[in-house]
């Protein structure tokens, strides 16, 4: 029998089998101006030859996932005969929910999951789960984890001790990758090039050259300097899909300070924005959100349990999330807790290896873990009883 | 009172040669935007960066004649759309319910110039967007302020 462990995200999916290696796949469907009849699922991206002005149809809504069309068509796609070539009778499946995810969500899910697509068991987890399953693993010595979860669509941080999440301690901050790509398009489109259109360019502009600053306002000193003082600028080059395929960063020997290139490709040149955009996961005020940022809602989280628990947390605090690949998160992060936690409690911050797949292969290891088997609900157990056996088995 | 009576004028000459703008703007010409307005403008800029695409459909610029016969048929949509229905129009309800959890952030606030988005120091006075120098003040009324209002 074998496991299918599907963390659903709201921008890619990670799927695999429990014995094999895990895929990133983006969950939603495109559209293209070039070619307006075809709609393209999840991976055909690759297929669509002029990725300019691509239409995302997302089915997640601020995170929560609503357009069941949407989703049922990706999951056809992934788990049909191109992709996975599932066979449902004989498979068991682990799929990831937000927290706080809607009854009426649930209840939908485990309609589709189990009379539609007929998996053999399912169970439903939230991916934090996943992450901390993962993390107790590789340190059974630890007794509590704090999850920092920063997505597409939110971030949220869950306290997790002994395996449980402790609900009422669990915080969420509306800024995800979603907010700061659209931010990043607004301020180029205001102050340089029209590019409200070009969702994937910008987003791979915002991967490419956007880093976490460690002293915010020295920085902006050093983006306001002219020519080769000026360290923090950079030029990217903007893919024009026939000679350029995908946007790149002009190295810095590369660069003319004065005056204009020769060659005609479109560049875009990025200073303060390289670092003001990532800024708003720890300041979301700076847009007008008013909510706490990532540092201080992990002590606002802390400090709302018990106080014998919460070194332990302020010890392992866990990144997992594609917003923590920004170069410098874990080190701002680690001081900016530092600065706000009692000098007396030592404080650590861990960034794995591949922090986007960390739940995925936190959900490979439960697949294995003896008692996976109790955990999920069989097909046959859902027809008997309905909704109320997953509601009561699943810790949502 | 001979030389004050000459300031107005002196402004007016050096737009007119050196070509280059003012801050200024009339004393009976400038609106001031309220409270409430503003929120709301806030509220509309913070809506306008939740959304998926700009653009629009490029399946719904074809004109129908155009659209082939294998597109999903009716009755399969009414099937499906009770998924929808059930949860679309109490959806944005139901999330105001969810408590967020997050209470406001108790730190100082920094500011940031609307142009060109380094620290700024200044408000405009008229819809309340930072700037940080007169120059940025300029191209703010000339493109961004007041240009929506609600």
């Amino acid at each position: 029998m074998a496991t299918l462990v599907l963390d659903n995200g709201a921008y890619t999916a990670k799927i695999g089998y429990s014995q094999e290696k895990v895929s990133v796949i983006p969950n939603c469907q495109f559209r293209s101006k070039t070619s307006r009849l075809k709609t393209f699922t999840a991976n055909q991206l690759d297929e669509i030859k002029d990725p300019s002005g691509l239409f995302y149809i997302l089915p997640f809504q601020k995170g929560y996932l609503v357009n069941w069309d949407v989703q049922r068509k990706v999951w056809d796609h992934l788990f049909g005969k191109e992709m996975f070539k599932v066979d449902f009778a004989d498979t068991s499946v682990v799929i990831t929910e937000p927290y706080f995810n809607f009854t009426s969500i649930q209840e939908s899910m485990n309609e589709i999951l189990f009379e539609e697509y007929q998996f053999q068991s399912a169970l439903r987890i939230n991916a934090g789960s996943l992450s901390a399953h993962h993390y107790f693993h590789t340190n059974p010595s630890e007794l509590c984890c704090m999850v920092v979860d920063t997505g597409f669509s939110f971030t949220h941080i869950a306290p997790y001790c002994r395996r449980r999440k402790m609900k009422e301690s669990i915080r969420r901050i509306n800024v995800g990758g979603k907010l700061l790509t659209n931010h990043l398009k607004e301020i180029i489109s205001y102050r340089q090039l029209h590019v409200m259109d070009e969702t994937h360019v910008i987003n791979q502009v915002k991967e490419d050259v956007c880093y976490v600053s460690q002293h915010f306002y020295k920085d902006m000193e050093i983006a306001q300097a002219k020519g080769e003082e000026n360290t923090v600028m950079r030029d990217y080059v903007l893919p024009d899909f026939s000679s350029i395929k995908k946007g790149f960063c002009k190295p810095r020997e590369e660069m003319v300070f004065s005056g204009k290139y020769k060659t005609g490709e479109q560049i875009l040149r990025l200073a303060n924005e390289r670092f003001a955009v990532p800024e708003m996961l720890f300041h979301p005020s700076d847009i007008g959100i008013q909510e706490m940022g990532i540092p201080e809602a992990i002590v606002h989280s802390v400090e709302s349990l018990p106080e014998e628990m919460q070194p332990h947390f302020y010890r392992n605090v866990v990144l997992t999330g594609g917003n923590t690949l920004f170069p410098g998160f874990r080190e701002r992060l680690e001081a900016e807790l530092r600065a706000l936690v009692p000098a007396h409690l030592p404080v650590s911050v861990m960034l794995p290896a591949n922090p986007v797949c960390y739940a995925w292969e936190g959900g490979k290891l439960l697949a294995h873990n003896p008692d996976y088997d109790e955990m999920v609900v069989m097909r046959e157990d859902y027809e008997e009883n309905g909704h109320c056996i997953c509601e009561e088995k699943f810790d949502i | 009172m001979g030389l004050l009576s000459l300031i107005p004028t002196v402004d007016r000459l050096m737009e007119t040669v050196c070509l280059y703008p003012t801050a200024r703007v009339e004393a009976g010409q400038r609106r001031v935007l309220d409270e409430a307005t503003r929120q709301r403008r806030l509220a509309r800029q913070l809506e306008a960066l939740e959304k998926d695409n700009f653009q629009d459909d490029p399946l719904s610029s074809l004109p129908q004649v155009l659209l082939p016969a294998y597109l999903p048929s009716v009755s399969l949509k009414n099937q499906v759309n009770h998924f929808k229905q059930s949860f679309r129009k109490n959806f944005t309800t139901l999330l105001e319910e969810v408590v967020s959890h997050t209470p406001p952030f108790s730190l100082t606030a920094h500011h940031f110039c609307c142009v060109c988005g380094f620290p700024s120091h200044y408000t405009c006075t008229t819809c309340g967007g930072r700037y940080c120098s007169t120059k940025c003040l300029c191209t703010h009324r000339e493109t961004r302020c007041l240009k929506w209002t609600l």
